[in-house]
């Protein structure tokens, strides 16, 4: 029976200009053809080299560590089996965070209910720093989790991932200008119920 | 009533992403000096990136890669075409097993009602004249029988018939 791996060698086809790649980016993509050739070894430097980045992007985005691992098994599974669409336009970890990010936006919408209100336990404890106040962080984390999915997805990607605005816009097929309102709306959103927030542990 | 320092704060969010060209930045900051609403947006826009950029390695169990790999190796699930697809073919297999099962059916009825009739007979053999049909080259008798005595003694006595087509 023909494997995921085989299919790949049968539908890959990279368009990459390797002239102008970097070291790095030549080195991403000799393992990404071989990948594509159904070498394990090349699947697990892709999966070495991502895994963290992304579950802890499926995780942000989310607002839980317990479905990010599901969501980061089901992207790499879906990139892997669609290598051949990826052409190289865009760098493989944009292409990859859109699928993740897409895969989080549809999980989400399909729950269609509130998100989680908050981290469970366990992500909470290594997402803390332990300099920082408690319930100051318990709010914030109560604010991020109040934003939008698409408002936190960009913010996320900015202020986490350290994407420019280009390469944001690449991942969430968005273009530049409303990559910049979307960051500038999760700011706002943030500062008001930030400043709300506030008022209420002045009063009591 | 509007807000006066929406601007400003657009102008912040930029600058938090390095996106504020320099002139601008000049007036910002100038803007901060004198203004403690903005000074708090900066302070809690602060306060949110060290929250998300705090250290948050979420503990990625070290069998994911396996999981992966072992999902990879199962056969792809159909997608939505390739379920459509399946049944389209499904369709088009039974509708043409049917046509061929129909049209054995008729071969075999056909056939069947063609050995049901009486022989015609082939070139060489001897038919009666009164016989509704007769192929051509065969013998035509004005006799009663086929016996092959019958037709001797009728031999003896006239000359045969040869028909090479079928009176109507």
């Amino acid at each position: 029976m023909e494997t995921g791996l085989q299919r790949w060698k049968r539908s890959l086809s990279l368009t990459n200009d390797l002239a102008t790649a970097t070291p790095e980016q030549r080195e991403e993509l000799y393992w990404l053809q071989r990948c594509a050739e159904g070498d394990e070894r090349a699947v697990r430097w892709i999966l070495q080299k991502y895994r963290d980045r992304v579950v802890r992007l499926a995780a942000q985005v989310l607002r839980s560590s317990r479905e990010a691992e599901d969501i980061a098994q089901e992207a790499f599974v879906k990139a892997f089996r669609q290598i051949g669409q990826f052409r190289g336009e865009v760098s493989f970890y944009a292409w990859l965070y859109r699928i993740v990010v897409n895969l989080c936006l549809d999980r989400m919408r399909r729950k269609s209910t509130k998100l989680e209100t908050s981290l469970d336990a366990e992500a909470l404890s290594t997402l803390v720093a332990p300099s920082v106040d408690t319930d100051q962080r318990l709010a914030i984390e109560q604010i991020i989790n109040s934003l939008s999915p698409p408002i936190r997805a960009a913010l996320i990607l900015r202020e986490v991932e350290g994407l420019e605005y280009a390469e944001i816009a690449e991942v969430l097929d968005i273009p530049v200008g409303t990559v910049r309102s979307r960051l500038s709306a999760a700011r706002e959103q943030f500062r008001q119920k930030w400043l709300a927030l506030q008022e209420e542990i002045e009063n009591v | 009533m509007s807000d006066p320092c929406r601007r400003w704060r657009r102008l912040l969010s930029l600058e938090m992403d390095g996106a504020l060209p320099f002139a601008k930045r000049q007036e910002l900051f100038a803007h901060l000096q004198t203004c403690a609403s903005c000074r708090n947006a900066y302070e809690a826009y602060q306060q949110m990136r060290a929250y998300l950029q705090q250290e948050n390695g979420c503990g990625v169990s070290p069998s994911l890669d396996d999981r992966v790999l072992q999902a990879l190796a199962q056969p792809q699930p159909l997608t939505w075409w390739e379920q459509r697809k399946a049944v389209i073919v499904f369709l088009a297999q039974a509708a043409a097993g049917a046509v061929a099962a129909a049209a054995v059916t008729w071969i075999l009825l056909l056939s069947s009602l063609h050995l049901s009739r009486p022989s015609r007979g082939v070139p060489g053999d001897i038919q009666l004249t009164k016989s509704h049909r007769f192929v051509p080259g065969t013998l035509a008798l004005p006799l009663n029988t086929s016996s092959p005595r019958a037709a001797l003694m009728w031999h003896s006595t006239s000359a045969p018939e040869v028909r090479t087509y079928t009176p109507q």
